[in-house]
């Protein structure tokens, strides 16, 4: 060991340039992995090497911004494609549940009086919303932009599908979903950070990649509604598609507090969400940041229960959290995130 | 080029968060912050346009593809991005020297940012420039060789006619005092 540690000790300036063979720098780094005090040493000559760079820097060739670009998403998609994929395989597995339902099926009711075939209908109303937002003929945005809008629509297209074979509201939600998809592919890399409209037009506008979001979370949510019905098991969402879904709700919780009229005065909550596609948040409904003193309760509980709260099917009193702190804090904010669902 | 030190504190740390989540938006802000740091060093050590374009890709896909590596208790986006692309540029070296019998020596002279003629901009690109300006001749030209040159410790004493235990010496010496004095100044490269 101590022959190593001088050893390595003499090769660590050669090191830091990358000057040593493959060999030395392999015994190095072997060396590097057990040794503290020569790790941080090495990562201090590593930093200032590494710091020569800035004294050489040269801006590329304008074109080669978007080779990179597009080769990184082509690696690893984009959190928007990552909506965008995750859309479509709810909008597969929905399409796939209804295709097996027989005629009662399709009008049993599933959620408050709703049938399969008005839920199916409601989703044709709200991806409507964003379709219209995306499309280039409709382009024009829904103009009134009140809290009842969503509802409304909704309300038409029940009506409008109700008395309709079930399997041409199925086509017709089906050919809205792939044309969303195709709409909200992006040709250009800022093509997902647009803003758009969500479904309820009082929230902030946001990027369309957040409003892809809300597609997903919305189509797992009634697809699970047609799932239960059927008795089948739970398809959960994956582990990052909760992290979505739950980055989504933290994003819009400050809004829907607002919305709520909590935000007089301004009160703040730290979300714990545990288990996979969780994290730690501090939710506030003051539009100007300033988390100078500590949270006014912390609410924590698990990140796939919480997706089901956002989707308003849990119970807020009922479903598992724990609070510490300021009880009408934390209640007021498990109310405000049933409100961001559907229904 | 613009290079100054990192936005704000807790920038380095954020922004592999957000490239963590997938956002896209941090690729971009981390490319237009970092790209003529890759670029060029990848340029100066190849003196290969091309090369230096395939390198660049290679590193912003890569940290794309695994933030995760980024630490940021061990340094700054700059410092991870320098050490990905220097690594790159330097085994792009090697390879074309196996494949062309290339020698220091017989390096083409391809133009490339050179260290003396780049514009030097930016408050730590200034500093670490003056603090290498500032350093004994034998250890600065040490340095440079195997840094900007891809040269490795046997070239360098090869180069400079020195054994290779001096030329070793030189490297570390050099760059402990580059490290000290540039603490000493406050900046993190």
């Amino acid at each position: 060991m101590n022959d190593g540690h001088a050893a390595v000790t003499e090769l660590l300036g050669a090191w830091a340039l990358d000057a040593c063979s493959a060999e030395e720098t392999a015994a190095v780094e072997d060396h590097l992995a057990g040794c503290p005090s020569c790790a941080a040493a090495a990562d201090r000559l590593g930093r200032v090497a590494a710091g020569l760079a800035t004294t050489v820097a040269a801006p590329p060739p304008a074109r080669l911004r978007d080779a990179v670009l597009a080769a990184a998403v082509a690696r690893r998609p984009a959190a928007g494609d990552e909506a965008s994929t995750g859309y479509a395989a709810w909008v597969e597995r929905l399409d796939t549940l209804l295709e097996r339902l027989t005629p009662a099926q399709w009008r049993a009711r599933v959620i408050h009086d709703l049938t399969v075939q008005d839920l199916v209908a409601h989703l044709i109303a709200i991806d409507g919303l964003l379709v219209a937002q995306l499309g280039a003929e409709t382009s024009q945005h829904p103009a009134e932009l009140d809290g009842t809008l969503p509802a409304r629509r909704s309300a038409a297209s029940i009506g409008e599908h109700r008395g309709r074979p079930p399997e041409r509201t199925r086509a017709a939600w089906r050919a809205q979903a792939d044309r969303l998809l195709r709409d909200a592919r992006p040709n250009t890399p800022g093509d997902l950070d647009r803003q758009v409209r969500l479904s309820d037009p009082r929230l902030p506008q946001q990027p369309l990649r957040t409003a892809l979001v809300q597609r997903l979370f919305e189509t797992w949510i009634h697809t699970d509604d047609v799932r239960v019905l059927l008795g089948g098991p739970p398809i959960p969402p994956s582990d990052r598609q909760v992290a979505l879904i739950a980055a989504f709700g933290v994003r819009l919780l400050p809004a829907a507090l607002r919305l709520a009229g909590a935000d007089r005065p301004p009160r703040s909550a730290r979300l714990v969400l545990v288990g996979p596609g969780g994290g730690d948040w501090v939710i506030s409904p003051a539009v100007q940041e300033a988390p100078t003193r500590p949270p006014d309760a912390t609410v924590t509980m698990g990140a796939l229960e919480f997706c089901y709260l956002l989707g308003n099917r849990r119970d807020p009193d009922s479903v598992p959290h724990r609070v510490e702190g300021d009880p009408v804090v934390a209640a007021t904010l498990l109310r405000a995130a049933t409100t961001l669902g559907c229904d | 080029m613009e290079q100054r030190q990192s936005p704000h504190p807790r920038w380095d740390e954020e922004l592999c968060e957000r490239l963590v989540a997938g956002d896209e938006a941090a690729l971009r802000e981390l490319y237009d912050e970092f790209s003529p740091l890759v670029y060029g060093l990848a340029a100066r050590v190849t003196r290969d346009w091309a090369a230096a374009e395939d390198i660049s890709q290679e590193v912003f896909v890569r940290v794309w593809n695994d933030p995760r590596a980024f630490d940021p208790a061990r340094g700054t986006w700059r410092g991870w991005l320098g050490i990905l692309t220097h690594r790159r540029a330097v085994d792009w070296v090697r390879r074309a020297a196996v494949g062309r019998r290339r020698t220091a020596e017989a390096a083409p002279p391809v133009a490339g940012p050179d260290p003396e003629e780049a514009a030097v901009a930016g408050s730590v690109a200034k500093s670490v420039q003056a603090a290498v300006d500032d350093l004994p001749a034998a250890q600065r030209e040490a340095i440079r060789l195997a840094y900007f040159d891809g040269q490795t410790y046997r070239q360098v004493a090869e180069t400079l006619g020195i054994p290779e235990g001096t030329a070793k010496s030189r490297m570390w010496t050099g760059l402990r005092q580059l490290a000290a004095r540039l603490e000493a100044e406050g900046i993190e490269p």
